[in-house]
């Protein structure tokens, strides 16, 4: 057991029990995994990405690159989780990924063995022969680390959206400076930071502020704040336009267990970022070891959760902050020596210290044994120390994250060794170890003064004085050594990815010497630990490669998020039945009593087909389609676009905005049209109704009326503002029924309406209002089937009643859904926009041309009709297609072939009752000519023959639609 | 037959300081040719856009067209001591700019929708055919989440 | 995600606006096919203060014209259509 027997933040008297392996472990409330594990003595955590070889706990938080755990809790399940991150609970059952049997005893680990051919980008070299396709599946198999479960997620997510004056990223002593002193001017702040408690770091490090214990300090600061929205737990990880920016919350239900996620959409007026810094590894031989761990994280371990991670310690560092480990770990009862690789390292009492020394190889396979040093100008001569605890620190790397990703600059300070930030974005103030190496007492005061501004810009002034803390000695300043010139190039720097020196090498050797190649070529920098620990490391090791500045590489762009976030977070409420938002029609409840199979078509849930006893979904379709042409059937139409357009200037914006002339369509009368872009593409057919001299009723189809709408309101406003024309959707105040069969009249003639339905009042394409079953109402006659056709619209108030009275008048009425509609309108060689028709569909096409011709005034997408491409002679035009084999339906996007080259597809195709035989439509080149053609119909391989002839391919007379 | 009204949602929602409630707000029309201060409430008028509102209850409005809409709209106020959660759960507006005599179209749990502001909430125009699905959102919001 | 000032209901988020493409003045019907293809097709692609035609579809519904950093995205201003510019 490694736990001191007092000290640290954790809860002894809470004991929580979890499982690791298999094995029964304990650990206290307030550790994380990694801290529990660690306290049990477990060395090997989890085996590396590709050569499987052992690695244990490196950091302490969110720069954890090598803990991967698979983590179970209840119903809840992370198969990538990193330890260090994820706090204790009872009953946690944790477990090794990427390795069999188990982490210990890894069957692959053995690939470690041929590391050699199996460097960065490998897979672009080897594997060739016979194919890549032949390895691929296996290699890919072994490729990732934890396994995803199959069932659903249950966790709970949600979102907010707010705004707020001032964002306080970082909970740290900055931080909280910044918060505290911003909240005092009055204004609503925003403070968080992703740890539970307050003040970051400053319960590892210790300190006085303003006469309290440092980590008491931040607590009563943050808990005296007014008027403060607190997130603990809570990562900010992007910045986006306008001082946007996303924050993920891990949540605790009322209930225990683990926490849920919340996402916040946070837009402020003012950003402070104080998010600090994170460690670097050191990088040298055999660097990667189980015991091997940042030395600031081991601080962390021994003050914040009182672990020993270990008893002979050798701490290999070129900078001041290690030193601080070294001091922790003594006090606790182990004995410290400090390789330092400045040539003059601080002395410090009870310490043994070797100056300009440093690591050269490590031995060890499930845990660090033993470290070889030398000094730095004598390589070769080396000393084993024995060690069961390798603490190491290279620096320090500002996460610059944020502010990089707003366009904030950056600039490679060398004394630093870092990159600094350089010029923040408008309403932005940088604090705290973000700006560079700074102590307590530059990290409080510049935090102070950052609150100090954010309130100044808005308008505001600070009451509360900078908080004091004592001075300290000054630190030397950081050696930089990025390597080690040794032969030796198994020098990690990508821990997850298993990058080493020597494929960063590689990659400049075959000119990948862009810091943007470096990172795709070796993979560096795109584990899930986003490369928080081996950016900057990658970076100097390609400058010294390469022979260039540091600041003159460069970093890669900084990308959201800062960590990851998972799929269901950023989707909040939005799955399953509230994926998206679906439109119900007035009698929804109506249609699924009758044995309506509901389907989504353009955002509208609607019925498919009525299926009765037994009948399959196909059977339906055949029986509706027949039975609507001999007798009469009953369609909901509810969905269809109703817009209604009115002013004196209504009829010569209309001839405008359509293909078709519309300013001589008389009252009472009916016209189907066609609605162009600018481009001469047919974006939306539908009919126009004139039902006064000023006013008209447009019907686009049930997906379009938004998009109809919007181009009426787009041309009206930006290109004729001057004309009075005014518009309404009223697509939802009205539902509509489509009566269609020969005996149609019949069933709409027993309706009680002063409408007079007569032939002669009513011929067919003429529409009249009036009252309907004491409703207000219009009957339109019109048909989509080919069929004699009524459409009785009534508003949807009593869309369900109406459409119950409809089929209780007496006669035997046939419900019929969409897909049997489709099946009428095809057997009349009718289009339906964007199944017939796709985005290069121009009118003449179809074999609408007389408006073209005729049509005087100039019209939306008129000039694109008179262009060479629009003129071609071997364009696609619209045909009827009719199988040979009347048995045989193709499939949709079947290709008609001259001389084994695709003129064209076949766009609808299905079998018809009426003809009793497979029917179809297609868009073929230069189809009208082809007319009586047999031509090749090709499918996924396989080929078949079919006629061209008339779209229309039932009734061509129209008489139909008179009887 | 005219007695045959498919009634409206018969129940609220209730969860932890949440209420949703229907109303019945009579006729309600759709009118152009009518001028008001850019999102604003008053005597009954919502301001929709510029020279178009949207008049509820009343006596018949005038303009150049008026279209009488009330079967399209489904009403719900939104109440209770959490509205404003619910709000900042659905979208990006502000409370502050939902007073008492105020009105705003936006985007509402990604459904455009006219809300308006009242003492202790606010009251949502949402279409018909949208309202079944934001009923079964509000009932996930405003029960789920503390 | 943008900030944008709707002329008439003031600043909103990005979602509720769908962009509209470039102002443009429209040719009349009789112009060579080298203009009314440049009118459909071409863009400015300024680096810079750039003007482009919005709606606020997801709210009043109206077009607006809109003067936008596309280096920055800062929002320099929003006018009506037929406003002074």
């Amino acid at each position: 057991m490694r736990r001191l027997a007092a000290g640290g933040a954790i809860d002894r008297t809470r004991p929580l029990g979890f499982i690791w392996e298999g094995r029964k472990l304990s650990g206290f409330a307030g550790d994380t995994i990694a801290s529990a594990l660690l306290a049990n003595g477990i060395g090997v955590i989890g085996r590396s990405f590709k050569y499987h070889r052992p690695r244990g706990v490196y950091g302490a938080w969110t720069e954890e690159p090598n803990a991967i755990v698979d983590v179970a809790l209840g119903a809840r399940h992370d198969p990538n989780a990193r330890a260090s991150l994820v706090p204790l609970e009872a009953g946690m059952v944790v477990g090794g990924v990427n390795a069999w049997p188990n982490v210990r005893r890894d069957a692959l680990g053995l690939i470690d063995l041929f590391h050699r051919f199996i460097p960065a980008g490998f897979y672009y070299k080897t594997f060739k022969s016979p194919s890549w396709g032949a390895f691929e599946t296996r290699i890919r198999a072994m490729a990732g680390l934890g396994v995803m479960r199959p069932e659903p997620d249950r966790l709970l997510y949600d979102t907010r959206h707010v705004e707020t004056d001032v964002l306080v990223v970082g909970g740290g002593a900055a931080g909280v400076a910044a918060a505290r002193a911003a909240a005092s001017a009055g204004l609503g702040v925003m403070l968080a930071d992703d740890r539970a408690a307050w003040g970051g770091v400053l319960q590892a490090e210790g300190g006085v502020i303003d006469g309290m214990e440092a980590a008491a300090w931040a607590a009563a600061a943050v808990g005296e704040m007014r008027g403060a929205t607190l997130l603990g737990r809570t990562t900010v990880f992007g910045a986006y336009d306008h001082n946007a920016f996303g924050l993920l919350e891990q949540r605790r239900d009322a209930a225990g267990g683990w926490a849920e996620e919340r996402v916040w959409l946070v837009r402020a007026r003012q950003v402070v970022l104080a998010a600090g810094a994170i460690e670097r590894p050191l990088v040298f031989p055999g660097n990667d070891r189980p015991g091997i761990m940042s030395a600031a994280a081991v601080l962390q371990y021994v003050r914040h959760y009182a672990v020993l991670p270990g008893r002979e310690v050798v701490i290999a560092t070129n900078n001041d902050t290690a030193y601080a480990t070294a001091a922790a770990l003594v006090a606790a009862g182990a004995s410290v020596t400090v390789a330092d690789a400045r040539p003059e390292a601080p002395g410090r009492d009870g310490l043994r210290v070797r100056a300009g020394c440093v690591p050269v190889g490590t031995g060890g396979r499930h845990g660090v044994k033993w470290v070889d040093l030398a000094l730095r100008d004598a390589l070769s001569n080396r000393e084993r120390v024995r060690c069961d605890l390798l603490a190491i620190s290279g620096g320090w790397s500002p996460s610059v994250h944020l502010h990089s990703q707003a366009g904030g600059t950056l600039r490679w300070d060398d004394a630093a060794a870092a990159f600094l930030p350089g010029v923040a974005r408008e309403g932005w103030h940088l604090a705290g170890a973000v700006t560079g190496p700074v102590g307590l007492g530059a990290a409080l005061g510049q935090g102070h003064a950052a609150g100090v501004a954010a309130a100044a810009a808005l308008g505001r002034v600070v009451h509360v004085a900078p908080p004091e803390t004592p001075a300290r000695a000054v630190e030397a300043p950081i050696g930089a050594m990025w390597f080690v010139d040794v032969a030796d190039r198994r020098q990690w720097i990508d821990f997850q990815n298993d990058v080493t020196l020597g494929d960063v090498a590689l990659a400049a050797r075959e000119n990948y010497a862009s810091v943007e190649h470096l990172k795709r070529y070796t993979t560096l920098g795109m584990a899930n630990d986003q490369g928080k620990t081996s950016n900057i490391n990658g970076i100097a090791a390609l400058a010294a490669m390469t022979g260039r500045a540091i600041g003159e590489v460069g970093t890669t762009t900084f990308r959201p998020p800062y960590v990851p976030v998972s799929l269901g977070a950023l989707a909040g409420m939005r799955h399953g039945r509230l994926f998206a938002p679906i439109r119900e029609v007035p009698a929804a409840a109506d249609h699924l009593a009758n044995g309506a199979v509901m389907r989504e078509y353009g955002g509208w849930r609607r019925p498919a087909a009525y299926l009765r006893i037994g009948e399959t979904v196909a059977a339906a379709i055949a029986r509706e389609a027949a039975s609507v042409r001999q007798g009469v059937g009953l369609f909901d139409g509810s969905s269809l676009g109703k817009i209604e357009v009115a002013g004196p200037d209504a009829a010569a914006f209309l001839n405008v905005m359509f293909y078709n002339e519309v300013a001589n369509l008389k009252v009472g009368r009916l016209r189907y049209c066609l609605m162009l872009r600018e481009t001469g593409v047919v974006f939306d057919d539908g009919v126009v109704a004139r039902l006064a001299a000023e006013r008209y009723l447009l019907s686009p189809s049930s997906s379009h009326t938004e998009g109809v709408l919007a181009m009426l309101r787009a041309w009206q406003q930006t290109e004729f503002p001057a004309m009075r024309v005014v518009f309404h959707d009223v697509t939802a105040a009205w539902a509509t029924f489509a009566v269609s069969g020969p005996r149609a009249g019949v069933l709409v003639g027993r309706l009680s309406s002063d409408i007079d339905i007569g032939d002669g009042a009513l011929p067919h394409m003429a529409v009249a209002e009036g009252v309907i079953e004491g409703l207000p109402g219009r009957i339109a006659r019109v048909s989509f089937t080919g069929e004699r056709g009524y459409e009785i619209s009534v508003p949807a108030r009593h869309g369900a009643a109406m459409w119950r009275h409809l089929l209780g008048l007496g006669e035997d009425v046939t419900l019929y859904g969409i897909e049997a509609l489709s099946v009428l309108r095809a057997e009349k060689g009718f289009i339906l926009i964007g199944t017939d028709t796709d985005g290069m569909t121009l009118p003449a096409d179809l074999g609408i041309t007389a408006p073209l011709r005729n049509k005087a005034v100039d019209f939306v997408g008129k000039r694109s009709l008179l262009t060479p491409d629009a003129l071609r002679a071997d364009r696609r035009q619209f045909v009827g297609v009719l199988p040979e084999d009347p048995g045989f339906v193709p499939a949709v996007g079947s290709h008609a072939m001259v001389d084994g080259r695709s003129v064209g597809w076949v766009t609808t195709s299905c079998h018809s009752p009426a003809l009793g035989r497979s029917i179809g439509l297609g868009m073929i080149e230069g189809g009208r000519g082809r007319i009586g053609e047999t031509m090749e119909i090709f499918h996924l391989g396989k080929t078949s023959r079919a006629v061209i002839g008339e779209a229309c391919h039932f009734d061509r007379a129209g008489e139909r639609l008179h009887g | 037959m005219a007695e045959m009204a498919a009634a409206g949602l018969a129940e609220g929602i209730a969860g932890a300081g949440v209420r949703v409630t229907p109303v019945e707000a009579g006729r309600i029309w759709l009118v152009s040719g009518v001028e008001m201060p850019a999102n604003t409430v008053a005597g009954g008028q919502y301001w929709l856009a510029p020279g178009r509102v949207l008049v509820v209850g009343g006596a018949v409005p005038e303009g150049a067209l008026v279209s009488e809409v009330g079967d399209g709209f489904v009403v719900l106020d939104i109440g209770g001591a959490r509205w404003r959660e619910i709000l900042a759960m659905a979208g990006t507006l502000p409370a502050g700019a939902l007073e008492p005599g105020m009105c705003a179209q936006t985007l509402f749990a990604g459904v455009r929708m006219l809300i308006a502001g009242r003492d202790g909430g606010i009251r949502v125009f949402v279409e018909r055919p949208l309202s079944a699905w934001l009923l079964d959102w509000l009932r996930q919001a405003a029960t789920s989440f503390v | 995600m943008l900030r944008l000032p709707c002329p008439y209901c003031g600043e909103r988020d990005e979602p509720e606006f769908r962009f509209a493409g470039e102002p443009a003045v429209r040719p009349g019907s009789d112009v060579g096919d080298a203009v009314w293809a440049a009118y459909l097709y071409m863009r400015s692609n300024e680096k810079g203060p750039h003007r482009e035609v919005w709606s606020h579809a997801g709210g009043c519904g109206q077009f607006f014209l809109l003067e936008r950093d596309t280096v920055s995205h800062a929002v320099l201003r929003a006018l009506r259509p037929g406003e002074a510019s």
